[in-house]
Order: structure tokens, then sequence, then C-alpha cells
């Protein structure tokens, strides 16, 4: 049994899916937590936890339970967002061929290039929505504040370490800037929360504040959207600031 | 109260980075953002700790000078040390502890807390210097006597472990932590003599997980199977996702399956055999796709825990009509990982029984 506040909004999940939600822990998965949400194929919500973070587990459940409360916001258009594959494997070779010209072997810097891409659409397609899940979060779940703030400080951590000398070196500026640029959003977003400025100094020591703003900006415009639009909208909106429109396509399913 | 100002120092490289939502590898390699973190840390902690401080960061030093304007302050700071300790955050809370230590040498929360904290870190002499200290000076304070124990404990010193947590339980019997770690120790020797003590242990502490699992390893020591499962059971739901919970569900298994197999002498168990020469044929028909749907979701399902033992019909499915017993689907399932994944370890042996429904299958359908 999970926290009393977990458990309120997994069964807030089942309530508006018709579909439970099971928890695992799995060290193969490479975030936090992660989320398949339920068909008839798999007729239970996943939602797994790396280990490494289980101390966070019943925040981490609860974020994604807010995420699949999000998705399913309209049963007849749950939104699927999905990688254009041409597109993505240009840019792929693209980035391999300028990693690999700062003298990383081709191998090696394609496997780089690979994982960059698909690490900034990842970002791309959560971090919105887990923006609105944490708005959800501080309205249903009160209890979990604490274990949300030692969370968020610890991903503000893993974040801020794209901006080592190292990584700044190899990492293509295109797919830099981006990052830095969600993450001094995300970075905003938490200190206007937590209080916490702290957050802030290695995006605003580098220049990324203004550019965070503006993406933080475009979630709140369409904070009053219902889901799941504010969610799709915001992803648009952001993907059309990061010049990132043509790496994604939206399929939407029917609930089953 | 003194109003002398405390001067607390430490390495700038001694600071505990963990404390901050910046990577250490970023820190590391920006010395100008590691100032300006750590001032920014040093100035907000002591602003909430009252009084008034000054902190200056002079090349490899960080120099605080704290304060404090009442005995109110001095507490406050204590317990913002405390929360650094549970945060693990050893490094950062030292260097105030020691400080601390020095100026109120009896302080009893900061004997207490900083005598922990050594204890903590494997430096028993210290720590038991400390408590020893804190015990001489408040001989009724249970908790400092616990303490004691601990670090006696810890520093392999069983006698004066016993003599010290005993000390504690004379003074309050109502510890729970006194009865949890003097139940522990005891339960080295005779679980039946530790029992009474984990007992109420767990009574007085129903959200501390490790008490709940001393006590069901003991009632399993003694041959308490089902009392044993319950509190694994209350134990996982302290903390579904911790390591502790992953030791209980393992046990849970393995005495589910002791009561099962104990119900068959023979070791064979006939209702096993059916359902899984049930789930073959269903398999059979439903080809291997809803196999995998169905047999995932009951492995999904077994994560709360499915009960065995239990012979109402109690569970259904999304995925399969009908309702069934705990027994029948960990059948099914055992059926159809032999079909998705014959390789994996499903936690429960019923290899025997599926053999004899395998051939009672496949002669049937030879006929």
């Amino acid at each position: 049994m999970a926290a009393p506040d977990t458990q309120k909004i997994m069964d807030m999940v089942e309530g508006k899916t018709g579909y439970g939600v099971s928890v695992l822990v799995d060290d193969k998965i490479t975030t936090p937590a992660s989320m398949v949400s339920a068909r008839s194929s798999v007729p239970m919500h996943l939602v797994k936890v790396n280990p490494k973070y289980e101390k966070y587990g019943d925040y981490l459940v609860a974020l994604q339970c807010a995420m699949l409360l999000i998705k399913w916001g309209d049963p007849e258009r749950i939104p699927d967002f999905a990688i254009i594959d041409k597109n993505v494997a240009y840019l792929q070779d693209k980035f391999a061929k300028q990693v690999s010209a700062k003298g990383m072997p081709f191998d090696t810097a394609r496997q780089y290039a690979n994982m960059i891409v698909m690490g900034i659409l990842q970002q791309l397609n959560s971090l919105p929505i887990q923006f609105i899940s944490m708005d959800m979060i501080a309205d249903l779940c009160p209890g979990l504040r604490l274990l949300q703030e030692e969370s968020v400080n610890n991903e503000m951590r893993e974040a801020s370490a794209a901006f080592t000398p190292q990584i700044r070196k190899i990492t293509p500026k295109e797919i830099f800037d981006r990052n830095a640029t969600m993450n001094a959003a995300y970075a905003i977003k938490w200190s206007r929360v937590s209080g916490d400025t702290m957050v802030l100094l290695p995006y605003r020591s580098l220049g990324y504040l203004n550019r965070g703003e503006k993406l933080l900006e475009k979630y709140e415009a369409l904070s009053t959207k219902k889901d799941p639009d504010r969610y799709i909208e915001t992803v648009d909106a952001w993907a059309k600031e990061l010049e990132m429109e043509t790496w994604y396509e939206w399929h939407y399913r029917k609930a089953e | 109260m003194s109003s002398e100002a405390l001067i607390f120092e430490f390495k700038l490289d001694d600071f505990d980075f963990d404390l901050l939502p910046i990577a250490n590898e970023l820190l590391m390699a920006n010395l100008d953002l590691r100032e300006k973190a750590v001032s920014l840390y040093c100035e907000d902690y002591f602003k909430r700790a009252g009084g008034e401080s000054n902190i200056k960061i002079d090349g490899e030093y960080v120099t605080v000078q704290w304060s404090p304007q009442s005995s109110k302050d001095v507490d406050a700071a204590v317990e913002q040390v405390i929360e650094l300790l549970s945060k693990g955050a050893y490094r950062q809370a030292e260097p105030i502890l020691r400080t601390l230590a020095a100026h109120y040498p009896e302080h009893p929360d900061v004997l207490f807390n900083y005598g922990m904290m050594l204890s903590d870190q494997g430096k028993m002499d210290e720590a038991i210097e400390l408590l020893s200290r804190l015990t001489a000076i408040d001989r009724k304070n249970a908790s400092a006597w616990n303490a004691l124990g601990i670090a006696y404990l810890r520093n392999g010193q069983s006698d004066n472990a016993k003599k010290s947590l005993k000390q504690s339980y004379d003074l309050d019997p109502e510890n729970g932590y006194t009865l949890r770690n003097l139940g522990g120790l005891l339960a080295k020797e005779d679980p039946r003599e530790a029992l009474p003590f984990l007992k109420r242990a767990v009574g007085l502490l129903p959200n501390d997980q490790q008490a709940q699992y001393g006590y069901a390893l003991c009632l399993v020591q003694i041959g308490e199977q089902k009392e044993a499962d319950r509190i694994f059971k209350k134990a996982i739901d302290i903390s579904p996702y911790s390591e502790i919970s992953e030791l209980c569900r393992a046990e849970r298994t393995e005495i589910a399956q002791n009561i099962m197999r104990a119900t068959a002498p023979s070791g064979v168990r006939v209702d096993v055999v059916m359902y899984c020469k049930a789930a073959l044929e269903k398999f059979k028909k439903f080809g291997l796709e809803k196999t995998s749907t169905i047999t995932a979701e009951i492995a999904l399902l077994g994560r709360q825990g499915l009960d065995i033992n239990n012979p109402d019909k109690k569970y259904t499915l999304n995925s399969l009509d009908g309702e069934f017993t705990g027994l029948q689907l960990v059948s099914y399932m055992y059926v159809g990982f032999k079909k998705i994944a014959p390789d994996r370890d499903v936690g429960i042996d019923f290899s025997e029984e599926y053999n004899m429904a395998l051939k009672l299958f496949e002669g049937e359908g030879a006929q």
C-alpha cells in the first residue's frame, strides 16, 4: 500500500480510466520513473520506479498517476507523442558527425548522438506534463510536499550536470541550448514553488534564465485549457520556440 | 546564555555538496558557483536558526560567525542539525555539532545528536565517550541509554550493550526504539525471549518498517508463519518500494509455499495440477498474445500479494472472464510463463504439478 495521498490519486486514475495502477520496481529504466498507459493488451496502467530513486517512490508514483489523469482527460482522444523517425534519423546523423569531428570515435559519437536526440525529445514531451502534474499534486496530495521537494531538488542536481565543461564541450550547441532552456524553465518554476533561489544559479551564470522564462510564460498562458489540450498545446508551443516542430507528431487513440 | 559568537569553520571542499540542488561535477568545475552556492546555503541555514551570522569564504575555508541572541536560537540550531542528520548530511552537521559541543559541553540535545552521529559514522570511541557523558549528566534519559546501548553493540561490546538497553528499558518500558533494539539483540540468542519486546515495539512504532520486519523474522524463527506473514505484509505497506519490502515479499512467498505444501503431505497438490491443466487448455485456445496479456496481468496483481491459501474466489481479471482463487491465478501464471518466458523465475515452484498436468494434457490430445 502506498502513502494515503498516493493511494488517493491511484484510485482517481482507476475511477477515471477504468484501469487499476500497478507499481513495479525496475532497475532497467533510465529515468526515475516511467509509465505504460493501459490498453486491452496491457489491462493495467503500469508505473515503474527505478530503485535508485526508491526514497521518492510515493511522489514519483503520484506524479505518473497525475500524468495518466492528464493524458486521459478526454478518453476519446488520448495523445501519444510519436517521433518522426525519418527526421530524427537525419538529426542523429548530423549530430553524430558533429560529435565525431570533436575527436570521438564515430561509433561512440553515433551512440551519443542517438542518446541526446532521444533525450531532448523525451524532455520536450515530459516537462510540460510534469509541470501540470506538479500543480495537480500540490492541490491533491499536500502530504507529498516534502518528498516532492527532495525529489525535485535531486532532479535539479542531475539536470545541472549537463553544464559541466566536459558535457558542454562534446554536446552540439543546438542540443545543449534546448536542454538548458527547458531545464531553466523547470528551475524557475520550482524556484517559484519552493522559494529556493539556489536552483537558478547555474542557469543565471550561463545566461539561460530569459529563455527559460519564455517557455514558462507559454506554459502559464495555456494553463486554463482543459486536459489533455493544455499538455499538447504546451508541448507544441515549446517546440515552436525551440524549433523542434518537425521532430514529432501526435497520435491519438480511444480508450479501449 | 552566552552572547559570545560561535565560529564554525570548515574547508570549502569538505562541504556536503549533496545538500545543494546543483550537480557536484559542475560545482567542482566552477569555483565561483561553488562559493556562491555554499555562501547562499549557509546564509539561509543560519537565518533560519535565528541570531546574527556573517559568512566569509577565504580561499579554502568557509567561516561562519554566528551570535545566538537567546537559548532559543541554540535550540533552533540543534533542530536544524537534526534535520541535516535526517538527510544523512553528516559532513555538514559535524562542524556545527563539534562547535556546539565545545561551547555547550552539557547540552543534552547536542551530546545526544553528536554522539548518535559519531556512532552512525563508526567513530565508536568518541561516540561512547559522549553518550556516556550524557548518561552521567542525565541518568534518567532513556533515549541516551538506548543510544549508548547501540554504540556498544556496534563496537562489539554485547554485555555493555545489553546493560545499557536494559537500563533504558527500566527507565522507560514504553520506548519503542529501546524495545526494538533490545528485542533485536535478544533474538540472536533466544527468539522466544525477544518476542514480547519486539511485539511491544511494533505496537509503539507502527510505521517503523525495520521494527515490523524484525518482529516478523522473529515470528518465523519460532514457527508462527501465519502471523509472520501478516506482519511482513504490514511492513510492505509502510514503504512498498524499499529493499526491506522486497525481502518481505520473498519471505511471504516462501511462507505461502510452506503453508500450501503442508496441506499436501505427498508433496503434490492435485488442485494445482488441475489448475495447470486448465491453463494449458485455455492458453492453447487463446494463443500466445492473449496468454502474455493474462500472465502479465496476474504477475502485476501478484505484486500486491495473491493469497494462495484462501479457497475463496476473490480475484477477477480484466483480460479473462470469471472469478478465481489466488492459487488458481498463480497456477495460470506459472503455466503462462512456461509458455512465454520459460527461464523466468516466478518465485514459486510448481514444477511437479506442471509436469503432471502436461502429461495429462498431452495424453488427452493424443487420444
